[in-house]
């Protein structure tokens, strides 16, 4: 398989430092307005453009090629980016009064809890192609992001829906009262105060999600870790197996890390408002 | 939306049970515009059933409930007519924790009617002015006492415009010196005309404002009378007892 030809490595630099930048501004409280989702929109389009290429003066490099901390970036923030609405989404159909919905949302959650993510996996790699038409074939990183959505999804949203059971039931009466309708008391009151309550067990999930994008390299994407390892068949690589992992594990230290000190701030943060 | 005659709220033989229980007993009351309307009784007697019945926070099985012309039902365009026309003060405040007074104040014009937004701040200043605490319009319910959230919560009820306002126990989780403030700001209101059906403990207020005091017991309305036939003159042994009990 033929990897990224090095000349265009700086494409994927340029992404990481990108989506770095960006996550560190989103992650200033001032800087917190609706217009961050156009401009993480518009991050996504400049990051795809810059991966795959074939316009401007860049040549295409198709993602089979894309490989090492660009792809775990991409793998990572596409899981936490579409998981996490999914999340929502399943935790509020759970809950939902009509049986269909509710149904659909219940045996997802539990099927793919009852699985491990490799499992998941497989099952988007190896048994989708048994199913689909021969002609057809998906590309197979959106085979294991669909894969790694669905499985952050269902994870999150019994999180979400522990936390959508903590609000007190005054709450939901208030917003009755006002008369806000579904959509617009759970985005501004219930959603709000759920996600909020379980904000460590969701960064838990999402720092598990930055690590389970490790999984990625075990079915041929070559993410970071995968990375690492196909350098390190190079014979001149080799003796260096050492201080390569260890600077693969500094780096997942350094996101994750900052992660769980992100979260304990935010905390604080709302803490002080609901000071009882 | 037609009003017969001053005729704000009309319960006709309404009953309701959860699953064997049966909370209320064929219950028949009018209130009148710009009445006010005092329900007491024992706890479990069905008093916040029927209140939380007259804003469909409740369903019931049996009768009917009109307020200000609209069926309560489950309709949505009647049930969000219904919503609109009432307002509701809770035992518990409900003031939304992770929100400022002010935009507890507004997110009901600005997300229930559409109302502009600076409209609806200017709007909630004075209403926070009317019942005295305009000058906690930026802290959080958290940093609040009882007294000033629970007069945060009327003027987050007052904002919709309601013809009627619901008041369930609104004093109960009040510590002793807070409750003055509370219904001195109720008063003001219904000194101002405002249609209200309040359960409460509070007999002395009940004495001062209601025009109707109802006495509930097992589900059912046992007495219902002026506050002064009420106190001297009480037509059932149970509402004696009960009387006796408080004062």
């Amino acid at each position: 398989m033929e990897r990224t030809p090095y000349e265009e490595h700086y494409r994927g630099a340029i992404v990481v430092a990108l989506v770095t930048l960006l996550a560190i501004y989103t992650a200033i409280p001032r800087f917190w307005n609706v217009y961050l989702i156009p401009i993480w929109a518009v991050c996504g389009v400049i990051s795809a453009i810059l991966m795959f290429g074939s316009v401007f003066w860049l040549p295409f490099v198709g993602t089979d090629e894309w490989g090492g901390l660009p792809l775990t970036m991409i793998v990572f923030l596409t899981t936490v980016g579409f998981g996490f609405p999914l999340a929502i989404l399943f935790a509020l159909g759970r809950r939902s009064k009509l049986p269909i919905i509710k149904a659909v949302c219940v045996i997802t959650i539990e099927i793919v809890r009852g699985l491990s993510l490799i499992s998941v996996l497989f099952m988007m790699i190896i048994f989708l192609s048994l199913f689909l038409p021969g002609d057809l074939t998906i590309d197979k990183l959106l085979r294991a992001l669909v894969g790694m959505v669905i499985f952050f999804g269902a994870y999150s949203a019994e999180v979400i829906r522990g936390g959508l059971q903590a609000v007190p039931n005054g709450q939901y009466d208030a917003v009755k009262a006002l008369g806000l309708n579904y959509l617009k008391s759970h985005i501004l009151i219930i959603l709000l105060q759920a996600l909020r309550t379980v904000l460590p067990a969701l960064v838990n999930d999402i720092i598990g999600a930055f690590k389970n994008t490790t999984f990625a390299s075990i079915i041929g994407i070559f993410d970071i870790f995968g990375a690492a390892k196909a350098s390190l068949r190079d014979v001149s690589w080799t003796r260096y197996a050492t201080e390569v992992y260890i600077f693969v594990a500094l780096i997942f230290f350094i996101y994750c890390f900052s992660m769980a000190k992100y979260s304990a701030f935010i905390e604080r943060r709302s803490s002080k408002e609901r000071a009882r | 939306m037609s009003d017969t005659g001053g005729e704000l709220v009309r319960i006709s033989s309404l009953n309701k049970w959860y699953g064997d229980f049966h909370v209320l007993r064929d219950i028949d009351l009018v209130v009148g515009e710009s009445e006010k309307v005092v329900i007491c009784g024992p706890s479990g007697s069905g008093k916040s059933s029927l209140l939380r019945c007259m804003n469909r926070l409740e369903s019931y099985q049996e009768g009917s409930i009109t307020v200000a012309g609209n069926k309560v039902s489950d309709d949505k365009a009647s049930l969000n007519r219904l919503r609109h026309a009432t307002g509701m003060v809770f035992q518990n405040f409900n003031l939304f924790p992770h929100l400022m007074t002010l935009e507890n104040l507004t997110i009901g014009p600005v997300y229930s009617l559409a109302h502009p937004v600076a409209e609806a701040r200017a709007k909630a200043l004075q209403m926070l002015d009317r019942v005295k605490v305009a000058d906690q319009a930026l802290k959080y319910p958290g940093q609040l006492s009882g007294g000033q959230q629970q007069r945060v919560a009327i003027a987050r009820a007052l904002m919709m415009e309601p013809r009627l306002l619901l008041f369930d126990e609104p004093t109960s989780a009040l510590d002793p010196e807070m409750i003055n403030e509370v219904l001195e700001a109720m008063k003001e209101l219904a000194e101002q005309g405002m249609t209200m059906v309040i359960v409460t403990h509070e007999m002395g207020f009940a004495r001062n404002v209601a025009n109707l005091i109802g006495f509930m017991d097992h589900g059912c309305i046992r007495e219902a009378a002026s506050p002064e036939e009420f106190f001297n003159n009480p037509k059932s042994e149970r509402t004696r007892a009960f009387l006796s009990q408080l004062i």
